[in-house]
């Protein structure tokens, strides 16, 4: 099976997602990346998504770079609808529809267009924090035990992050890799998601590894 | 493949077939465990007893061990903390992987009693999908999880048929209204591109995986 995951923010995909990638990689689905390009992502970051989307073991990094940020346009979902065709997914992780981030509200809506045919799409929290039970409420949670992985992926944005700011570099994200504290956001035990829709029929998708994970009290009381 | 353990909870006689009998029928089908609790044997239409009789005969076209509480219904205009209890401790000794329960939004109190209940008394269940009940579940029920059961439409049909004190003057257990709605739900949930395509549609309270 294979899993599309899509983002414009640096980092993104590694704070919110990478534990459930990992986590479909290991039952062996693909997992492919869609990376709108936008004036945040330069030569450098793009070259930590790619070195991270390998260690990921990802099958593969799509790199729009015509994606016009504006406003959910004709093409946008054109060019999105080609890659889901040729990959043929049944999952779509997607940027939540109704986030604060900057330009990610367009490419999620334009996401969710261009999946019509894929039977599950999620979207995952921007600033997913897993503060007390409420915060699981309606949401799809998948426990994750790819912290390494995360925290080591994390580290490249951070070490970007502090050489740009030696060298006095104007970096748009730097504040972001900053006060993103990566070992903190890479030792969660969940990532959390919405559901726009899933098939619940679908044991490949939707179980758990094995039995035995622990109740999602002990999840919180874990932190 | 990991085998589930599901519980249905419904609060009167055909809540359960209705809402969720084609999710319990794909259950059983896949070797699942399927319990269900019924909380009451209804309000004031009918005998309590051939309406039991009735939920035995659906629950077993279901595949289910059903569990009937009988609660009086007079108790249940809102929660409380004995029923609560009550739902707790049958929760905790079936130890569900995964509970289908009314969606409490809902017309009818005692849906959303039992809805809102069974919330409170099974924290530490990892799963729970809310169903609808189309006589009465309102136009906030917007589902996020589907299941197919276009192969289960015949028997689910059949399980609520099993109600035949209620098919008289109940348009919403008809046949083609079962077929209709499902069929919605089907098209809605993008499943395919089946045009006789059915499926369940279940709002996400929490779905821990």
């Amino acid at each position: 099976m294979t899993v599309v995951a899509v983002s414009c923010v640096p980092a993104e995909l590694e704070t919110c997602c990478y534990g459930t990638l990992s986590r479909y990689i290991r039952k062996g689905h693909d997992v492919h990346l869609i990376i709108a390009i936008n004036p945040a992502w330069t030569d450098e970051l793009r070259e930590i998504t790619r070195k991270n989307s390998r260690s990921l073991g990802a099958k593969g990094v799509v790199e729009l770079d015509d994606f016009d940020f504006g406003e959910v346009t004709q093409e946008n979902v054109q060019s999105l609808r080609e890659i889901m065709e040729r990959l043929n997914p049944e999952i779509v992780i997607i940027p939540n529809t109704n986030t604060q981030m900057q330009m990610s509200p367009i490419l999620a809506k334009s996401a969710l267009l261009a999946s019509r045919r894929v039977g599950n799409v999620i979207m995952y929290d921007s600033n997913a924090a897993i503060r007390s039970e409420n915060d699981l409420d309606s949401k799809l949670v998948f426990r994750i035990s790819s912290n390494k992985l995360k925290e080591n992926c994390l580290k490249e944005y951070f070490r970007f992050a502090t050489e740009t700011r030696n060298q006095g570099r104007q970096n748009r994200q730097e504040s972001t890799f900053d006060i993103h504290n990566f070992k903190s956001i890479a030792s969660a035990p969940v990532e959390t998601f919405v559901s726009q829709r899933i098939l619940l029929d679908d044991n490949l998708l939707w179980s758990e590894d094995s039995r035995g994970l622990g109740s999602p009290m002990t999840l919180i009381g874990a932190r | 493949m990991r085998i589930l353990k599901v519980l249905a909870i419904g609060s009167h006689p055909d809540d359960v077939e209705l809402g969720c009998g084609g999710a319990l029928l794909v259950h059983g089908g896949a070797g699942d465990e399927v319990h269900e609790i019924l909380c009451t044997l209804g309000g004031v239409r009918g005998n309590p007893k051939d309406r039991e009789a009735e939920a035995l005969r659906a629950a077993s076209i279901l595949g289910a061990k059903i569990k009937v509480l009988d609660y009086p219904v007079r108790l249940l205009n809102r929660p409380s903390q004995d029923f609560t209890k009550v739902l707790q401790e049958l929760i905790e000794d079936i130890r569900p992987d995964r509970i289908y329960v009314h969606c409490p939004m809902d017309y009818h109190q005692v849906h959303v009693t039992v809805a809102l209940s069974t919330i409170s008394a099974a924290p530490t269940v990892p799963q729970i999908l809310l169903y609808e009940t189309i006589s009465s579940t309102t136009l906030d029920f917007k589902p996020n999880a589907f299941v197919e059961i276009t192969k289960f439409i015949e028997p689910k049909i059949k399980s609520v048929e099993a109600h035949a004190s209620q098919m008289i003057d109940r348009f919403y257990l008809q046949p083609n209204v079962i077929r209709s709605l499902a069929n919605t739900r089907y098209v809605w949930g993008k499943l395919g591109e089946n045009p006789g395509g059915l499926a369940e549609g279940f709002m996400i309270k929490k779905f821990i995986i």
